[in-house]
């Protein structure tokens, strides 16, 4: 067991060694940093003409960084989902998978590798954007100067570490579906695009059906971003702005709830996609 | 008995209603160079796809270096460098990145490897640019790179010609061959008949998926020789050969007759005619060449002429 997980983490390493060399993740992250930043100071902006508490909470430790994490998770489902695929897709394109495959790599490690590493790349995402965060919210409020009297202090450090650990946890089931759509396709695009469709289509079918059916309310709780949406929702007291898509209709799931639905949905679309992966021939790709 | 290196047993491939490999037993020895023939389309790729372990056997085992793969393939292809089909590799790394990435998964080897193969396939100058800004020699080249990586005792080389110019085709081959020395087995895949004539020792001939012929080079020429020779009334010496059980045939051509019969019974030729009165002129063995033995024993499929590349 300790031997396979050495193996999986140096498939891992050598995964980043190429996956760095691509420009794809760097723009992600740049467009990540860009939009988080914005939001700081955007919000420092507006609190300079109109002050407010929750507004100011938005642009200054500890209560930024939530509200970013929130903004992040939601641009970054879209942008994790991309990487997934791309990530994926492109062993096929490029026909690569088949020399990696021939030389011995075991495939469902092959492709644990990869999961592993789309889970550690989104996760050191949310860190940065929370560094970069941190300093942007340390100037901004240095420039504000003190809160505007009578706004509430509800904003706690605790909160940070949760908020990361929900951002980071609901990724994985969309790099979960985004990965088995990719195999299942064998292809960048088609992965992509089913992934984003069903990402999009579900708030807006949920949206429609909770206003149109009250039975709905019970299928919407086992859905993916339903579920992924509760979670982030959960709890937060420092959360003043949910961005998550399939907000905003109908009464929530619980925390426990979201985040059991979320386990079973990333073993399920995870093991089906190993599964898949071992079995299909690869030819021709 | 030689050590076998890729052993197989009535493997077969089946594809919908399409039978790509049928039943196919092939036992290929330990060192050499061992040519898989056949048309496009023939079941070469499958082939080397099943031993490499990416396609299914629809049925049929399979062993290799001695390992049965139901249990020890992960451990064989360990040991294993392959070229299947087109070069592949990522586009935006340099030569060196890719090899530096494919020894990495591998786990053996280090940079001075690199170096050295570079070195060998000739691309230590390119080694530093992007793959996608290589020619199709190029790549060929790096192909065959990455299959030395590790240092393997069992090499599988898919058409590892396609592609290139002569010079380098005839480079490749002498690569190939040199390779073969140091002890390592070679199995070669190739629809260049005059290829797999001037490299393999051994050979296997496919058509439509199934093994037509198997065996050492020159056995397999031998069975197929002829004997051509002149006489003194050579339309009486073609009606006496052709009267004999172990002639396949006799044709007149630019003044001499060709009988096909295998060479060492050339004797019993000269004894049959001069029994008949007729004195023979001239005679000499013929080789027959792979590319006419192909023919004969693959019916109406079509090899690649001497030169044509895929």
């Amino acid at each position: 067991m300790m031997a396979r997980m050495a193996h999986i983490m140096n498939l891992t390493r050598w995964e980043w060694y190429k996956l760095r060399r691509r420009w794809l993740p760097w723009i992600m992250l740049g467009v990540l940093l860009v939009v988080s930043q914005l939001f700081v100071w955007v919000s420092y902006s507006v609190n300079r003409s109109e002050q407010s508490g929750d507004i100011y909470a938005n642009f200054t430790l500890p209560g930024s960084i939530p509200n970013v994490l929130g903004l992040a998770h939601s641009i970054g489902v879209f942008l994790v989902v991309i990487l997934t695929a791309s990530v994926l897709g492109t062993e096929y394109r490029w026909r690569t998978i088949r020399s990696i495959l021939a030389r011995g790599t075991g495939r469902w490690q092959y492709l644990a590798s990869k999961i592993v590493l789309l889970i550690l790349m989104a996760g050191g995402a949310l860190l940065i954007v929370m560094a970069v965060t941190a300093v942007s919210s340390l100037i901004a409020g240095a420039l504000a100067g003190d809160a505007p009297a009578g706004s509430s202090d509800s904003a706690r450090w605790i909160d940070v570490p949760i908020a990361f650990g929900k951002a980071w946890f609901s990724f994985l089931p969309y790099i979960a579906l985004a990965t088995f759509f990719t195999v299942l396709t064998t292809s960048s695009a088609a992965g992509m695009a089913i992934s984003l469709v069903y990402y999009y289509a579900e708030s807006i079918v949920v949206a429609i059906c909770l206003n149109l059916f009250t039975w709905f309310e019970t299928v919407a709780s086992y859905l993916l971003g339903r579920n992924a949406a509760a979670l982030m929702r959960s709890g937060d007291d420092t959360m003043v702005i949910n961005f998550a898509i399939g907000g905003g209709f109908g009464s929530f799931p619980s925390a426990l709830h979201a985040f059991l639905v979320l386990t079973i949905y990333i073993l399920a679309l995870g093991g089906l996609a190993i599964w898949l992966f071992r079995q299909r021939d690869l030819t021709g790709s | 008995m030689h050590e076998l290196v890729v052993e197989t047993h009535a493997l077969t491939k089946r594809y919908a209603s399409v039978l790509a490999v049928d039943s196919l037993s092939i036992q290929v020895p330990r060192g050499g160079v061992f040519g898989l023939l056949g048309p496009n389309g023939s079941g070469k790729t499958t082939t080397m796809s099943m031993l490499l372990g990416l396609v299914s056997p629809t049925s049929g085992t399979f062993r290799l270096l001695g390992r049965d793969t139901r249990s020890g393939r992960q451990e064989a292809l360990h040991h294993i460098g392959a070229i299947v089909e087109s070069p592949s590799f990522y586009p935006y790394l340099s030569g060196r990145m890719n090899l530096r990435y494919f020894q990495g998964i591998i786990g053996r080897g280090d940079s001075i490897d690199i170096e050295r193969l570079l070195d060998l396939v000739g691309l230590s100058s390119r080694a530093h640019s992007k793959f996608s800004t290589y020619s199709q020699g190029m790549k060929q080249r790096l192909s065959i790179a990455y299959a030395m990586l590790g240092d393997p005792d069992l090499l599988f080389l898919d058409e590892p010609t396609n592609g290139l110019d002569p010079a380098g085709m005839a480079e490749v081959r002498e690569l190939i061959r040199h390779l073969s020395t140091e002890g390592r087995t070679v199995l070669l895949s190739s629809h260049l008949l005059h290829e797999v004539e001037q490299v393999c020792d051994r050979v296997a001939i496919l058509s439509r998926g199934r093994l037509i012929a198997q065996g050492a080079m020159r056995d397999i020429l031998q069975q197929r020789g002829a004997v051509r020779f002149t006489t003194t009334d050579d339309t009486r010496a073609a009606a006496i050969i052709s009267a004999l059980p172990w002639v396949a045939s006799v044709t007149a051509e630019n003044g001499y007759l060709t009988a096909e019969a295998p060479p060492e019974r050339s004797w019993e030729l000269t004894k049959a005619l001069a029994d008949q009165g007729v004195s023979v002129k001239e005679m000499a063995p013929v080789q027959v060449s792979l590319e006419r033995y192909f023919l004969e024993v693959t019916g109406d499929d079509s090899p690649s002429a001497p030169g044509e590349a895929s």
